[in-house]
């Protein structure tokens, strides 16, 4: 069953020919054989997954027409989503131990649909990242090439997909950090609209730039663990009370007649010719299936790099105040309280953490608070401001999802080259587009994404694109070595 | 410091070294003109998201202290706070 | 010099300037940001808690609408401008007590700006602006091993009290006595209650205050350096302290010498301020807006829904008892002096109690009862049903005032119904003029001296035999008539 989707799955837990318990044994056998090279779980939940395993294969017995679709299938969730009673450690040192008393709404819904909980994967620290080289229980191999990243911060939850561990995971984009990971692994990766999937239970990186999403196999796998997962939730004040409308009736439209455009600043010069080979190829197929393309403009983009490493470190640097030492995760005893605070803090963040959260403190201090926070506030109603004349003209942008394929691990060890990862996935995040990356082609064995980007509230349109061009190509059925290991 | 994490000299010179290289690129930031731009603190046009005045049953004294490094009876226990710490 | 010598020799050589910030916790029955009971006093440590005001990973603040509702009412009341648009800001600091490290407050935009409080200060009006009503949330507590701060080992953190709704009220420095300073608390905390947002309590902290005060040479239009004064939890300490301020900063001027911008806290037993923080320690807050909170824009369909639910206020309120009950401005002030207390004597009016007669009983005999039990009528035995029927025998003229006194005060704390028992006990007034004749006749029969005395012009006389009269009755004679009768019947020879 590795390798298999959602609705492959689906199928044969209703025909018969496998059950919760089953696929469960499958993918925790499949984590044993893989674990040791990818480092992808940070905990495996056997109990949990168990009863909800157990629980799952009775209501397929009992209700196999109404159960959802992802009742009793196999699913990951980033270590930064809270779930009750199990270690949640968002990759830092800080939260070692953890266990939340409560469980996300996102995590809830999937739970409530009966999908099965195996483990919580491996992650930069607080999402921190585009590598996953930041987390603090070592780093994730990528399984089209182990010595290279998965892309990051949700690197684990795409290398379990990419590897055939589980049809789906759960991960999070502040920054690009679904989007390029499935890029680089070869897998499908969604940020919804900026306030329809609740952040209930998500460990604070970006208050304003954070969101759930899912990893899949394919689209039609990606929609549906979307639409588990959407909806307004009254413990967000930020969700979107609006009506999600349900992205599989529209899923199979095809892009015939849709007009798509091709930011000239996405494809700059720090775009591998690969890559770029790759995406325009995509952009061929795209106008095959009648869609017409046209190159548009957002001329911000390069400056909304700046805004960005300034709004996400100022709001980091507040929500991770609350790792103190004092009523959670791990504290350095000292006698004095602030150098009890300064050295659990000191020992319990890593590198990129201590970093963004001065960078942050520093954008928002007196003085410098005009020239950085506000400024780049302000720059930032500029970048929403281009998708809005942009999509005026067009249905959806369609761009590469990264500069460059999966890098080999150590070799961005400056932290600006690391944050160009972000360059044309971050302005999605700051206008609160939805986003995907489908797998669009491979340079030299590894996978290429091709990124896809509607108006806010339009993720169904998103899926729509990405379907239609997936479903013409066969890149996404391609296996990475380690989902064809052998049992 | 703000931060409040305390950083070996060593690591504090790194730091501060690539955070002015940072810094340096963000700068680019202040070439924008963006004197008729209102600030965005969140995307959206979400207002008025209030909840009713409902009292719900508290997790308990137990459960909140379950994660606690130190506690001591029902309260989170820290050091002493000196003199100057007083209000943070 | 001669500006200096004009002024009225109280103010001194400087002129006195405080503003002053109150912190109200808002009567809610939830916490500001999550569902917790708001209930902090009566729960043991920590019991009151959930993952939101524990500020554990993940969680997210929501913002209660009745705490938003008593802001406005409050801001209303104090004649505040209500902007259509205001938000909510993280301020950052690092404090046990704070579990998120930062205090959802707001900064730039708060719900309500510009205002003002009138009160009377030694008959004379004095009115005080209020810069601006803003919403927060509350700290937890700390407990202090040993109570002595800078002797302990270590600290014991309640999150209990943490996120109830509390309300900044920031005052201009308008002020210029300490006499000042404390009639505006009192007056504040009057309509605080009256419109129900606060109970007011200065001990248990629901209700806190802090000053800003600092001197400057009369008539200088910069001011002198604010001196922030905090830990005053009672209106008595708040004049104290700034009493004690304004002779340590006297003479630290006076001395030649430059004071510091800093905060001070009031000792209680020593009777004096010490210093806690400098300037120097002060903290740079970097607020920034809530990115968790949508914003709040309060049309004014909103602002007149809260404003139809304000209660009349209390100044208001005792204008319109001179007016209607043709009370004593003096009357008026201490029977509206709470909402409960005028609510009173509009029900004893209402139930058909003259409102001189009510008055004088409500705000002499009945308030010194409720002193003296610690109760306030509503809870007493008696109620004010019972004590509306008491007075109507009074005016009835059916008891006589020792007898409704007596009665009073065991009703107060036993309870009864005043008719009934009158009934029973047969304590109606005796004023039958034939009963009372005849009284009358034996008392001067049996007492001759007194009346030959009174007959002479001894006024004082009568007495003797007015009181021989009452006790012939047991008290329940109708006394007015007895004067009469006596004196018609004395002078008839
Ligand atoms: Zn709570």
């Amino acid at each position: 069953m590795t390798a298999s989707t959602i609705t492959q799955l689906a199928a044969a837990l209703r025909d018969g020919s496998t059950t919760p318990r089953a696929l469960l044994a499958g993918a925790i056998a499949h984590v044993d054989r893989t674990e040791n090279d990818l480092n992808a779980y940070l905990a495996v939940t056997r109990e949990l997954a168990e009863a909800q395993a157990d629980a799952a294969a009775h209501t397929l017995e009992a209700h196999p027409e109404t159960a959802s679709p992802l009742c009793g299938i196999p699913m990951a969730l980033k270590d930064v989503l809270c779930v009750n009673g199990v270690d949640t450690t968002a990759g830092s040192k800080i939260l070692r131990g953890f266990k939340p008393p409560y469980t996300g709404t996102a995590v809830q819904r999937l739970f409530d649909a009966g999908a099965v909980c195996v483990g919580k994967t491996n992650c930069d620290e607080f999402a921190m990242g585009s590598s996953t080289e930041n987390s603090a229980y070592g780093p994730v191999g990528n399984p089209w090439d182990i010595e290279r990243v998965p892309g990051g911060s949700s690197g684990g939850s795409a290398a379990t997909v990419a590897a055939g561990t589980v049809p789906f995971s759960l991960g999070t984009d502040t920054g690009g950090s679904i989007r390029q990971p499935a890029a680089l692994t070869g897998v499908v990766g969604f940020k919804p609209t900026y306030g329809r999937v609740s952040r209930y239970g998500l460990i604070a990186f970006a208050s304003s730039l954070d969101q759930i999403g899912p990893f899949t196999r394919t689209v039609e796998d990606c929609a549906m663990v979307y639409a588990a997962i959407a909806g307004h939730d009254p413990r967000d004040s930020t969700s979107d009370p609006r009506a999600v409308d349900d992205p599989l009736a529209s899923l199979r439209a095809g892009v015939a007649g849709m007009r798509l455009g091709i930011p000239r600043e996405y494809l700059g010069a720090g775009t591998e010719p690969g890559v770029r080979d790759a995406v325009e190829a995509a952009f061929r197929v795209l106008e095959g299936l009648g869609a017409s393309l046209q190159e548009v403009s957002l001329p911000s983009t390069d400056v909304a790099l700046s805004v960005y490493y300034i709004i996400a470190p100022a709001e980091c640097s507040s929500n991770l105040a609350r790792y103190d030492g004092v009523r959670f995760g791990v504290r350095v005893e000292r006698p004095s309280l602030t150098e009890m605070y300064l050295q659990t803090r000191d020992a319990g963040f890593g590198n990129e953490v201590k970093r963004r959260v001065m960078l942050g403190t520093y954008a928002l201090s007196s003085g410098y608070y005009d020239a950085y926070y506000r400024q780049a506030q302000k720059v930032r109603t500029l970048v929403s401001q281009e998708f809005d004349a942009v999509f005026k003209n067009v249905d959806a942008i369609v761009s590469p999802t990264s500069p460059s394929v999966a890098f080999p691990m150590g070799s961005r060890s400056d932290p600006l080259s690391m944050y160009m990862c972000d360059v044309v996935t971050l302005p999605a995040n700051l206008a609160g587009t939805p986003g995907i990356s489908v797998p669009c082609g491979f340079v030299d064995g590894l996978p290429v994404g091709l990124q896809v980007i509607a108006p806010r509230f339009e993720d169904s349109r998103v899926l729509r694109v990405a379907h239609a061009y997936e479903q013409a190509t066969d890149f996404h059925a391609q296996l990475s070595p380690y989902a064809t290991v052998a049992a | 410091m703000l931060a409040r994490i305390g950083l070996s000299d060593a690591e504090k010179d790194r730091l501060l070294g690539e955070l002015e290289a940072i810094l340096e690129h963000i700068a680019r930031l202040q070439q924008v003109d963006t004197s008729a731009l209102a600030e965005t603190a969140q995307v959206g046009d979400l207002v008025n998201v209030m909840r009713a005045d409902v009292p719900e049953e508290p997790i308990g004294a137990a459960a909140a202290l379950r994660n606690a490094p130190v506690s001591d009876g029902n309260y989170f226990v820290v050091g002493a706070i000196q003199g100057a710490e007083l209000d943070g | 010099m001669t500006e200096t010598a004009t002024r009225p020799a109280a103010l001194g050589r400087y002129e006195v300037v405080i503003g002053l910030e109150v912190h109200a916790q808002l009567l809610t029955r939830s916490k500001m940001f999550c569902p917790c009971p708001a209930d902090y006093i009566n729960a043991a440590p920590n019991e009151n808690t959930c993952p939101v005001c524990l500020g554990l990973p993940g969680v997210l603040p929501t913002i209660n609408e009745k705490a938003v509702d008593f802001t406005v009412r409050t801001a209303l009341a104090l004649h505040c401008d209500i902007p259509p648009f205001t938000k909510f800001d993280r301020k950052n600091y690092f404090y046990p007590d704070l579990p998120k490290g930062y205090q959802i407050s707001q900064y730039d935009l708060p719900l309500s700006l510009n205002g003002y409080l009138e009160f009377p200060v030694g008959g004379e009006a004095v009115r005080c602006g209020i810069t601006r009503v803003h919403l927060e949330e509350d700290t937890g507590t700390m407990h202090h091993a040993g109570d002595v701060l800078q002797s302990a080992t270590s600290s014991l953190i309640d999150l209990n009290r943490c996120g109830v709704p509390l309300m900044e009220i920031v005052g201009e420095p308008d002020l210029r006595t300490p006499e000042a300073a404390r009639e505006y608390l009192v007056r504040l905390r009057q309509i605080l209650t009256y419109i129900g947002v606060n109970d007011g309590n200065l001990e248990k902290g629901s209700f806190r205050c802090d000053a800003n005060i600092s001197l400057r040479t009369p008539g200088a239009q910069e001011l002198g350096v604010k001196v922030e004064v905090k830990n005053m939890n009672s209106f008595r300490a708040v004049q104290r302290a700034l009493e004690s301020e304004i002779e340590r900063q006297t003479g630290v001027l006076d001395s030649g010498g430059t004071l510091v911008q800093e905060t001070r806290g009031w000792v209680e037993a020593q009777g004096r301020t010490i210093s806690q923080r400098s300037k120097e320690q002060a903290h740079d807050y970097r607020y920034f807006p809530e990115p968790d909170l949508p914003p709040l824009r309060l049309d004014a369909a909103f602002v007149e829904r809260v404003r139809a639910t304000l209660p009349e206020l209390p100044e208001a309120r005792a204008r319109r008892f001179q007016e209607q009950y043709g009370l004593t401005a003096y009357d008026a002030a201490v029977l509206t002096d709470t909402r409960e207390e005028a609510d009173t004597y509009e029900a004893l009016v209402a139930a058909g109690v003259p409102a001189k007669l009510a008055a004088n009983w409500q705000s002499g005999d009945v308030a010194a009862l409720a002193n003296e039990h610690h109760t306030p009528l509503q809870h007493s035995g008696l109620g004010s049903d019972g004590l509306a029927s008491l007075l109507r025998l009074v005016e009835a003229g059916t008891i006589n005032g020792p007898t409704a006194k007596e009665l009073l005060a065991e009703l107060y704390v036993a309870g009864g119904n005043p008719e009934a028992l009158v009934r029973d006990r047969g304590l109606a007034q005796v004023s039958d003029t034939a009963e009372l004749s005849a009284l009358v006749d034996a008392a001067i029969a049996a007492n001759p001296a007194a009346a030959a005395d009174f007959r002479a012009g001894k006024q004082q006389a009568l007495g003797q035999l007015m009181r021989a009269v009452k006790d012939a009755t047991g008290g329940k004679a109708d006394m007015p008539l007895v004067n009469r009768l006596l004196r018609d019947r004395l002078s008839e020879q």
